[in-house]
């Protein structure tokens, strides 16, 4: 009987999927509501769930729930500890949830809302949850180890050195297009400059607050730090409204960039309890929460959808980015379907809380399910916005035109119908000076955002309040992530440096903190004022290569798994790696190919560099000339240096499955936990 | 007079067997209904504590009771600041997503 309604159960959820994906995959022509999205999503991350990482976790993996885990074995109350499933399972979640879900999804809208929906939800399920499942099993069955290490042990030292090289590229990166993004949704905006301003002297104060009135209390600090980011809110509405205070606060995209390098290097340098730490914490809080209400606000309203399915720039010509739906959706929405960075999670605090090997599969694949689920809704909040408006929003001046006339007759031109009153109205509503050329995903996300928001809960006076609210939700989030990465890269930095000077490798040593802050925040600072300076706007030429980088990483992570699965004799099950790895492999090696060579300046780099050198002549563009030129050097060494992983991978499968080479696992030895003795 | 006794004792034995046949049903339902309630109040009562449980560990709170324990301490500004600094040499290493 219960087997009768488990299978009508699962039946009922196939064919709901099968309707939602139709409708989803076939309607053209008249807009779709958002619930079609939300049902499509739910029902694939539950048959995905039920069925594939069943598999996967009984024929593959076989978790084993009477094996110790790290965090048994090794407990040490510091970094090892055994913890409750539905605990580690929030902090997996708040680890791997960044502005990646919520800003590639909605760059990747110039396509229609098809080719991204569908790559999120199949990427997830296939390739996504699948990398953060394994390589966290993989990681708990050794000692909580690193990807770098563990690639370093079963790859050999080639593997070892390309995953340091591509997560110090990565970060330098991440870090530039981050920066971007909250300079262009801060750029000529004295309210959002304002509320992110005033961000600093609340991390302060908590800090303080935490270390000298109430140590420790984080939560209650963190609730108050909202209400006063709340009232920053409020109060940036009076300094755009006061002539004095609104030209302070109305800053260039230079200006910007120069103070945020300079927060950074602050930041990297202060002491972690004084700026990054409560920043961290308050950011979280508001993450967390605007999710949570994000989500309630899709359901509550089920908005429309207005963009089309598919948009005529499938054919490469997208104003957004330059580039076919194949490779650059794929590399462009990472984070919601699979993104090589959560590898490091999984490989990081994670597995040094799971309890039992079993959980890891709740864990790993489920949170990961949950942050796809966030692009699903960065899709929607993308997709109730005209696609005049979006593309009003998301294109830079270059290619639409310096004037609000030139950009909506080029839009309009399109066929998306967009007028100059209306985006002037808009941009009223909002309390914005202009809504054109926000480049970087972040205005045109908190539009939508404001836009569910405030038809869900106060009306269109509270429009204005809910979009500052998004921007600083965005930016608050994006400041931490250049805190804590340009302290990582340091930290890393210093580890490499420690084996040249012990004294530059020492941590606490001042002129080394200042030294390797300096040179990290140099670097991710350079690729910043590229973007700035770029004709073509910077996410053009950043977002790619970050996608890039990021799934080059996943491709090495998917190397270790499947290297591992091979060594576990599983190698009829290896497709469940291989495929992914044989995807991501032939979407960034073509995207790379295209972003280095390829004719279209706007998409290859050497074609606009010999574009720029073959125009007139002016202040920038020989360095123009040179940026676009290190860009497609980057690129080359990421793909390089990936291609060696993959032919020292291949070399060690061939070996293992010729048989001369012994597949040896370097697995912690088995130790029977003591949670199952307690329990009989 | 045997007829008229059996017809008297149906008499007064069909209500009652009816009475205590509805009040064992409401006895039974409303046991049940309470159990329910019961269950409905714990799971809600569980689920709070695990949401509380991970705020606490996703806000470092938990870990601050755990060091206080571990180094036997009460807390103050002093502690607060020794629990800082090992958190730096541990978490701040650890990788943020995009």
């Amino acid at each position: 009987m219960k087997r009768t309604l488990s299978l009508l159960l699962w039946g009922i959820i196939v064919l709901l999927t099968a309707a939602a994906v139709a409708v989803i995959a076939v309607r053209r022509g008249e807009p779709i509501n958002a619930l079609w999205l939300v049902a499509a999503a739910t029902c694939c991350y539950a048959l995905g769930y039920r069925f594939y990482s069943g598999f996967i976790a009984a024929k593959i993996l076989a978790l084993d729930p009477l094996r110790a885990t790290p965090a048994e074995r090794l407990e040490n109350g510091r970094d090892f500890l055994v913890t409750n499933k539905w605990v580690v399972f929030g902090h997996h979640f708040a680890a791997i949830a960044g502005p990646g879900p919520l800003v590639g999804p909605v760059l990747a809208m110039q396509y229609g809302y098809l080719p991204g929906t569908l790559w999120i939800l199949g990427g997830a399920v296939f390739a996504g949850c699948v990398q953060d499942f394994v390589i966290l099993l993989f990681s708990v069955r050794r000692d909580g180890k690193s990807l770098t290490e563990m690639a370093k042990q079963e790859i050999g030292r080639v593997g070892g050195f390309v995953a340091y090289g591509a997560v110090i590229a990565i970060i330098v990166i991440l870090l530039a297009v981050v920066a971007l993004i909250v300079v262009n949704a801060l750029r000529d905006s004295p309210w959002a400059s304002f509320t992110i301003a005033m961000t600093i002297p609340i991390a302060l104060l908590m800090g303080l607050y935490l270390r000298r009135i109430r140590p420790g209390k984080v939560m209650e600090v963190s609730v108050l730090g909202f209400i006063l980011v709340l009232a920053a809110i409020w109060g940036g509405q009076w300094v755009s409204l006061t002539p004095t205070l609104a030209h302070i606060f109305t800053l260039q995209g230079t200006t910007l960039s120069l103070l945020i390098i300079l927060y950074g290097f602050a930041a990297s340098a202060l002491p972690v309890w004084l700026l990054l730490a409560p920043r961290d914490y308050l950011s979280t809080f508001v993450k967390l929460g605007t999710i949570a209400l994000l989500a309630v606000g899709i359901v509550a309203l089920h908005p429309t959808l207005h963009m089309p399915a598919l948009t005529r720039f499938s054919d490469g010509t997208g104003p957004v980015f330059a580039g076919k739906i194949f490779p650059f959706a794929f590399i462009t929405i990472a984070c919601g379907a699979i993104s090589g960075f959560h590898s490091l999670i999984s490989s990081g605090t994670t597995p040094k809380l799971i309890a039992r090997e079993t959980e890891t599969r709740m864990v790993g694949y489920g949170a990961m399910m949950c942050e796809s689920a966030v692009a699903v809704m960065a899709i929607i909040a993308a997709c109730v916005l005209q696609p005049g408006v979006y593309f009003s929003i998301n294109s830079p001046a270059g290619i639409i035109g310096q004037t609000a006339a030139a950009a909506t007759t080029t839009i309009s031109g399109w066929g998306f119908p967009v007028t100059a009153s209306q985006m002037q109205a808009l941009a009223h509503a909002v309390g914005e000076q202009t809504l054109f050329n926000r480049t970087g995903g972040a205005p045109a996300f908190a539009v939508g955002m404001a836009h569910i928001f405030s038809q869900t809960l106060g009306g269109e006076r509270v429009m204005a309040l809910w979009y500052h609210f998004a921007v600083m939700f965005e930016a608050l989030f994006i400041l931490s992530i250049l805190d804590a990465g340009t302290r990582v890269a340091r930290f890393m930095l210093q580890d490499a440096l420690g084996h040249i000077s012990k004294p530059l490798g020492r941590t606490s040593w001042y002129p080394s903190i200042l030294f390797t802050s300096a040179v990290i925040v140099a670097a991710w600072g350079y690729f910043l004022w590229q973007g700035i300076k770029d004709p073509l706007g910077g996410i053009n030429s950043l977002w790619p290569l970050f996608g890039i980088a990021n799934q080059l990483l996943a491709a090495v992570a998917l190397c270790v798994a499947t290297t591992i699965i091979i060594k576990l004799h599983r190698t009829r099950y290896a497709a469940v790696t291989l495929v992914p790895l044989v995807w991501l492999v032939a979407v960034t090696f073509t995207a790379s190919w295209d972003k280095i060579f390829d004719a279209n300046p706007r998409i290859g780099f050497l074609s606009q560099a010999r574009t720029l050198a073959a125009g007139p002549a002016t202040a920038t563009t020989a360095h123009l000339i040179f940026n676009n030129r290190l860009d497609a050097a980057i690129t080359g060494i990421l793909v390089a240096m990936v291609t060696l992983v993959l032919i020292e991978s291949l070399r060690q499968w061939l070996g293992i499955l010729t048989g001369r080479e012994a597949a040896t696992l370097k697995e912690a030895p088995f130790v029977m936990t003591r949670m199952a003795e307690e329990q009989a | 007079m045997t007829r008229l006794k059996e017809f008297l004792r149906s008499l007064s034995s069909r209500p009652e067997g009816a009475l205590e046949r509805s009040e064992r049903a409401c006895g039974v339902e409303r046991a049940r209904v309470s159990r329910d309630y019961a269950n409905i109040r714990a799971a809600i009562t569980q689920a709070t504590k695990v949401m509380l449980a991970t705020l606490r560990e996703i806000f470092d709170e938990s870990a601050y009771a755990r060091f206080l324990e571990r180094a036997k301490l009460q807390s103050s500004c002093d502690a607060y600041a020794a629990f800082c600094r090992e958190r730096e040499a541990v978490k701040n290493r650890c990788h943020r997503c995009c």
